[in-house]
């Protein structure tokens, strides 16, 4: 009976990697004098380590799903593509980080040394079996996004969207919280299996009376993925917080936040009950109206950075539209939608970033007649804006495409409707940066300070997935087809 | 019987203290010693655990945090209202009431169950039990939580001042120039 986990660890080595490394991080970072400005060493490990876990995360998808630590984690392929794509959101922002001028340079360690304990939350909270580890890796998530968000400690916006982020989260902690109690009183368990095995013995009233405490359950996860009615804090923290944490915020809790959704979703309402029909119409809604605000709202914005924002908004209601067929046809859907999101918003945050250190804002202006100054930006930045949008034969059009086709195949006509509305809106402010980029003049024709090599290759590397996966998308969505949710 | 009954005294004579005494630091300190004697008379009980944690937070944590709000704000300057009035008259009137009320009700029904001592307390195997097997997981990861927030704290309470002096240079050299 006891040391029953050590069983266990060798499927949790990922995770184990990311403690080993924080903690490494920290002992190395030590060792440098306070006004060191080349910490080498700390880059290179944070590299390798983080590498290293996406290694070790391909090689346990191969072995087979279980549900490890007595029930409270599941390891299976759904979680670990979330994880592998996770991991790679870290590092791409971690190295955005390393020559951004809005991260501090006394506090480049502390931004990979916090990226790595979030993405520890987000890994807990993509395969948490139990509600106490959808808690732990929330409150993972959120605690140290709070002070990512303020890192920018001499700038005003940025301490006031650490704190937005604080007190939003706090409530909408509190109040996923009171949910969860109501569960564990109704059900009399803290175990997703048992809890659904006991959701299928209640009789209608008792039924009634879970319903509102899954929508207060809902509110937690809700406001990690910036779903509609838990939305306010979102533009105001992306907008505040420095590019390269913005860029980590936009994948990492948010793809964390979808996976662990999906999980819940699968598990309490695969079997038809009353709970389902009324979980799957409080779907429907959040999804239309996510994307729906998410991309009005983006109109108006001045700031790229805050229009991604709420794009990265409506995107989050679209992985959501893939959600309320509940089958594994949706679950495919969106595992590919998040692969070719992280493409598309690490490009178009790297370019954001980029103007912005040159500029010291990223209005809309600056992007003027880019095309004339720095071809290469300019050509980058517009496959991902037309990626975004979700125009064929970029891989935005196959995912989109996707979801579509899945709300098609379980008739939910209206949600299909709304969505290809919501592209046709998104087109105005997407391709408005396009058409700023190439058909105006430039403000100044002071050139742009030329990429490093490596820089260029990296950007290339990010966009070339965007225009390949929407020529030959077949192995990806085999791929993603693959990754099934395991239930015990 | 005799050590609960000295433990009771203990608390009580110390909790007055907390009430009547003149000095802040005093009642801080009477405050301490209540909780204390409070987990010892737990400990006697044989809760073991609730006496643990009630030293750990209450004791530890909450007293501890009293006197370091004392010793941050200067007492001095607020002026000392313990005048006496009507309206707290009949306050500490209805609250000793109400305390000899359930003094009464406990001493009237369970007066033998508080004899009955259970000292073979399970209840740390057991929940120790639950966390290193059930919970061993979640039990870790608040740890791994708690480093990473204690970098975010450091993080979020230290000076910026190199930041500064850089930008105040960039100042001083676009002024020469």
């Amino acid at each position: 009976m006891y040391l029953n986990y050590l069983a266990s660890i060798s499927r949790y080595i990922p995770e184990l990697l990311l403690v080993v490394l924080m903690v490494g991080l920290i002992l190395i970072e030590t060792t440098y004098a306070e006004d060191d400005k080349n910490k080498r060493y700390i880059f290179i490990t944070a590299c390798v380590g983080l590498v290293v876990t996406f290694v070790s995360l391909v090689i346990n998808l191969s072995g087979k799903s279980e549900a490890v630590f007595s029930n409270s984690i599941i390891i299976d392929p759904f979680s670990t593509v979330m994880k592998m794509i996770m991991v790679l959101g870290t590092l791409a922002a971690y190295y955005l980080s390393t020559f951004s001028k809005e991260i501090y340079e006394t506090l480049k360690t502390e931004f990979i040394i916090m990226a790595v304990g979030i993405l520890i939350g987000g890994m807990i909270l993509a395969s948490a079996n139990n509600m106490l580890m959808i808690y732990i890796g929330i409150e993972t998530l959120s605690i140290i996004s709070y002070v990512m968000a303020s890192l920018k400690k001499n700038d005003e916006r940025s301490s006031e969207a650490g704190l937005k982020y604080a007190l939003y989260g706090g409530i909408s902690s509190g109040i996923m919280l009171f949910g969860m109690s109501h569960m564990f009183g109704v059900l009399g368990t803290i175990q997703f299996t048992g809890m659904a095995a006991n959701i299928a013995k209640l009789n209608h009233t008792q039924i009634l009376i879970m319903m509102p405490s899954f929508v207060l359950f809902f509110a937690g996860i809700g406001y990690k993925i910036a779903a509609v009615p838990f939305h306010m804090w979102s533009p105001d923290v992306y907008e505040g917080s420095p590019t390269p944490v913005t860029t980590f915020f936009a994948i990492v809790p948010k793809l964390a936040g979808i996976s662990a959704l999906v999980r819940v979703t699968m598990i309490f309402f695969e079997t038809q009950s009353p709970l389902r029909v009324g979980w799957i119409g409080l779907m429907m809604v959040i999804a239309a109206l996510t994307m729906t605000v998410g991309n009005v709202s983006a109109i108006g914005q001045k700031s790229v950075k805050r229009m991604l924002a709420y794009s990265s908004i409506s995107h989050a209601g679209i992985m959501i539209a893939g959600l309320t067929m509940i089958n594994e046809i949706g679950i495919r859907a969106i595992v590919f939608y998040a692969i070719i999101y992280v493409f598309m918003t690490l490009v178009a945050f790297y370019i954001t970033s980029i103007m912005q250190d040159k500029y010291g804002n990223d209005h809309f202006e600056r992007f003027q007649g880019l095309i004339y100054r720095y071809p290469f930006m300019a050509i980058v930045m517009s496959i991902v804006m037309f990626s975004l949008t979700g125009l064929p034969p970029l891989a935005g059009f196959v995912a989109k495409w996707n979801i579509i086709n899945a709300l098609l195949s379980a008739k939910f006509y209206t949600l299909a409707i709304v969505l290809v509305l919501n592209s046709v809106v998104s087109a105005y402010y997407y391709l408005k940066i396009v058409r700023l980029m190439t058909l105006k003049q430039p403000e100044s024709h002071e050139t742009i300070e030329e990429f490093s090599f490596i820089n260029q290759f990296i950007i290339v590397a990010m966009t070339a997935p965007v225009i390949i996966l929407g020529i030959f998308w077949e192995s990806i969505m085999a791929f993603a087809g693959s990754a099934k949710i395991f239930i015990p | 019987m005799a050590a609960d009954i000295f433990l009771t005294i203990l608390t009580v004579v110390f909790a007055l203290m907390v009430v009547f005494s003149k000095k802040t630091v005093v009642s801080a300190f009477a405050l301490l010693m209540t909780l204390l004697s409070l987990a010892m008379i737990f400990f006697q009980l044989g809760t073991v655990f609730l006496s643990a944690v009630q030293v750990l937070i209450n004791a530890g944590a909450i007293a501890i945090l009293f006197v370091f709000v004392m010793m941050l704000i200067n007492l001095e300057q607020f002026p000392n209202n313990r005048e006496k009035s009507k309206v707290k008259l009949v306050i500490s009137t209805f609250t000793m009431l109400v305390v000899l009320g359930v003094f009464a009700l406990v001493i009237n029904n369970n007066i033998e169950t508080l004899s009955v001592v259970n000292l073979t307390d399970n209840s740390m195997k057991a929940l120790f039990d639950k966390l290193f097997n059930a919970y061993f997981l979640p039990f870790e990861m608040a740890t791994v939580l708690l480093l990473a927030a204690i970098v975010a704290c450091i993080v979020i309470t230290t000076h910026e001042k190199h930041e500064n002096e850089e930008e105040l240079q960039i100042l001083k050299t676009e002024e020469k120039l």
